[in-house]
C-alpha cells in the first residue's frame, strides 16, 4: 500500500481537501508514536513474527515481500512491500496472518503495538479514519490483483505488477528517477504474478526487447514504465491510483 | 458524481458536531464497504476495552448505514474516490 509521503496540488486540496487532509493528520501521531530506532534486517532473511505480530510496522528502507507458503508446497507472494509502505492494519481488524515477511535487501522496520495504536485511534478519530482508509485501500488492491488475475494476459499481468511497483516506489520522490530497481527475481515475480517461471522469464524478455525493463541478476530494472503501459492499456489504466486521477510521470 | 445528502432525513441526530463530517468521508472513500469496515472497527474497540470509542464509531456505522440505504447511488461512490487518495 501506499508510501509515507503526500502531496497534494492544488487540484486536489479543492477536491479532497478536507478529507486528505484528515487522513494525513491521523497517520502522522502513528509514525510520531513508533520506536525512533528501526529495527534492521540482513537481506533474504525473514523478519521473525514477534518483531511485527501484534504492531503497526512501517518499512523505513530497503524492500521486502509478504510471503504465503501453501500447504502443497505452493508459495505466493502476497504483496510486495517498499519504504514507507506499513503493514500490521488488516490483521488489526481481521486477527493474526500466517503470512511470513521476508526482506530482499537490507530493511529497517520501525513499530507501533496494537495497545498504542488503538488507544490513539480512540482518542482521535483522524487515527481512526487513516486506520479504516488503509484497510480499504489494502483491499481494493486486492481486488485489482484479482482482476488482473482472472482477466489479464502474461504479459498484461507481469506489465501492470511492475508499473504498480513503479508507481508506488517514485511516488513522493523526485520525479527525475525514471528508472527504478526492483529487488524481485525471477521466482518471486512468478510467485508475485502467478505465472510459471517460464512464462514470467519470456514475459521480461519481451519487454526488454521493447525497451521497458533491464533484466539483472536478482532484480529487474524497469528502465521505461511508459512501455508497460503500452504493454498493458486497459489494465494500467484500471491501476491509475493517484491522488488527482491524472497518469504518473513518464507515461503520458 | 452523486452528491450524498446529509440533511433532511439524513441529518445525523448525535451530539457529536464531527460526526457528520466523518461519515460523509468515509461513505465518498468507501461507501457500503467502509461500513463493514467501520462495524469491525467497533468490534476491536469493544473487545479491547474502548467502550467509549466503540459508542462513538457505533453511532457512526449507524449513520452510515442509513445514509448508504437511503441514498441508491451510495453503494458504488467506494470506487470512485477512494484509490485517489493511495498515497496517504
Amino acid at each position: 500500500m501506499g508510501t509515507s509521503d503526500l502531496s497534494l496540488t492544488q487540484n486536489d486540496k479543492s477536491r479532497f481537501g478536507v478529507t486528505a487532509e484528515r487522513l494525513v493528520a491521523g497517520k502522522a501521531p502513528l509514525v510520531a508514536a513508533m520506536q525512533p530506532e528501526p529495527r534492521v534486517f540482513l537481506p533474504k532473511t525473514q523478519i521473525p513474527r514477534e518483531e511485527w505480530e501484534n504492531k503497526v510496522c512501517e518499512i523505513v528502507s530497503g524492500w521486502a515481500v509478504r510471503r504465503l507458503a501453501h500447504s502443497d508446497g505452493h508459495d505466493q507472494i502476497m504483496s510486495v512491500l517498499l519504504p514507507g509502505d506499513l503493514f500490521g492494519v488488516n490483521e488489526l481488524f481481521s486477527g493474526p496472518s500466517l503470512d511470513l515477511i521476508e526482506t530482499r535487501e537490507m530493511v529497517s522496520v520501525r513499530s507501533i503495538g496494537y495497545a498504542n495504536v488503538l488507544s490513539l485511534a480512540a482518542r482521535d478519530a483522524d487515527v481512526a479514519m487513516w486506520l479504516l482508509y488503509y484497510v480499504h485501500q489494502e483491499i481494493s488492491r486486492y481486488d485489482n490483483r484479482l482482476t488482473l488475475f482472472a482477466r489479464g494476459s502474461a504479459l498484461e499481468k507481469v506489465a501492470v505488477l511492475l508499473l504498480d511497483l513503479h508507481r508506488r516506489f517514485s511516488r513522493g520522490r523526485s520525479p527525475g528517477e525514471k528508472r527504478v530497481r526492483i529487488p524481485l527475481t525471477q521466482q518471486d515475480i512468478a510467485d508475485y504474478s502467478g505465472l510459471s517461471l517460464e512464462y514470467v522469464s519470456r514475459t521480461l524478455a519481451i519487454l526488454n526487447e521493447r525497451g521497458g525493463v533491464n533484466v539483472c541478476y536478482g532484480a529487474v530494472e524497469i528502465v521505461d514504465p511508459g512501455v508497460l503501459v503500452e504493454s498493458a492499456p486497459a489494465m494500467a489504466d484500471l491501476w491509475v491510483d493517484n491522488l488527482d486521477g491524472t497518469k504518473p510521470p513518464f507515461e503520458r | 458524481m452523486q452528491k450524498t445528502s446529509f440533511t433532511g432525513a439524513n441529518a445525523i441526530p448525535h451530539p457529536d458536531d464531527d460526526a457528520q463530517e466523518i461519515v460523509e468521508a468515509l461513505v465518498i472513500l468507501g461507501g457500503a464497504r467502509m461500513l463493514g469496515h467501520v462495524r469491525r472497527l467497533v468490534e476491536v474497540f469493544r473487545r479491547e476495552g474502548y467502550p467509549q470509542a466503540a459508542a462513538r464509531w457505533d453511532a457512526i456505522a449507524t449513520i452510515m448505514s442509513s445514509v448508504i440505504a437511503e441514498e441508491p447511488g451510495a453503494e458504488d461512490l467506494d470506487y470512485l474516490s477512494v484509490s485517489r487518495l493511495s498515497s496517504c
